[in-house]
């Protein structure tokens, strides 16, 4: 056992599952967890799938900087959509509830329980957890392999994982008490952040301190969001509501 | 597969710059980045995301 490449992937690879769980959080405190567990645990399985198929062939034949580019582009594409949509909601132009579209959406859910799967957060569960975890494989095998200690490498991500896991549990019960169209709005911000960093890094951007970065792109969206949302209503000093 | 046509549709149809906008702008990025390095890059692409946002809000202002 190496301790000095346990911590190391265990730090390299919290930040990875930080930003995994962060996305998977998001998506099922705004669509419903059943559908972003589905599509956590379609990605995991696709993950087992590829490192049994290829092992260390995973290194030299996956092409990280295009796979980044797409699932940054997808993910950038839904966070403007929500921030859009939180954005008219809050400032009154798009209707905060429609009650009787929300009872049927409920009975219609009550009645397919346990087939409907929501696609959106099917989607983004699944593009954020395989990207994430396919540069946890990358991280375990070039520490672990360089160094001659896998098992080490291993155990450093495996704690990384349960470490993260249970920090996200514990901040799930929070959540939920946030109201509906601020939680939109701080999900639309962080999928928008995360959306242009990992397109960006795809696309051959050099980002300033990394993944420091994404702190960094999450501050000046927000900061966006509320510039437009004063904008769109200038008499109203309230934030996101 | 229908809710995932649903999800393009609304996407295109409800505003061409939140859809167009954000793929220009890692377009145009793709092609600077090719030749210039920088941290500004990020700031560039960062400018054109916020750009489309204000460009598909400024519709309903």
């Amino acid at each position: 056992m190496h301790v000095f490449v346990v911590l190391a992937v265990f730090i390299a690879a919290s930040v990875e599952f930080v930003e995994a769980f962060t996305i998977v959080l998001a998506a099922s405190s705004v669509r419903g967890w059943r559908s972003a567990l589905y599509g956590t645990l379609a990605a995991l399985v696709a993950l087992a799938a590829l490192v049994i198929a290829f092992g260390y062939a995973i290194l030299a034949l996956f092409p990280l900087g295009a796979f980044r580019a797409l699932i940054g582009v997808i993910l950038l594409l839904f966070g403007l959509k929500w921030m859009r949509k939180a954005i008219l909601r809050a400032t009154g132009r798009k209707a905060l509830h429609d009650e009787a579209a929300i009872y049927q959406r409920e009975v219609q859910s009550l009645r397919s329980a346990g087939q409907n799967v929501d696609a959106l957060a099917f989607a983004t569960a699944f593009n954020g957890v395989l990207l994430e975890g396919i540069e946890v494989i990358f991280i375990v095998l070039t520490l672990g392999g360089n160094a001659g200690m896998l098992d080490s490498a291993i155990l450093g991500a495996g704690l990384a994982f349960v470490v993260v896991l249970a920090a996200g549990l514990l901040l799930r019960a929070p959540l939920s008490r946030v109201p509906e169209n601020t939680l939109k709005w701080i999900v639309g911000v962080m999928l928008t952040a995360f959306g242009t960093f990992w397109a960006g890094e795809g696309i051959g951007i050099h980002w300033w301190q990394q993944d420091v970065s994404i702190i960094v792109l999450i501050v000046l969206y927000a900061l966006l969001g509320f510039l437009l949302q004063r904008w769109m209503q200038p008499q109203s000093a309230q934030g996101p509501a | 597969m229908r809710k995932v046509w649903d999800v393009i549709v609304d996407l295109v149809y409800e505003d061409a710059w939140q859809f167009v906008g954000p793929l220009v702008a890692v377009a145009v990025l793709y092609f600077l980045a090719q030749s210039v390095r920088g941290a500004w890059l990020g700031i560039v692409l960062f400018a054109l995301v916020g750009l489309s946002l204000f460009m598909s809000l400024r519709r309903e202002h």
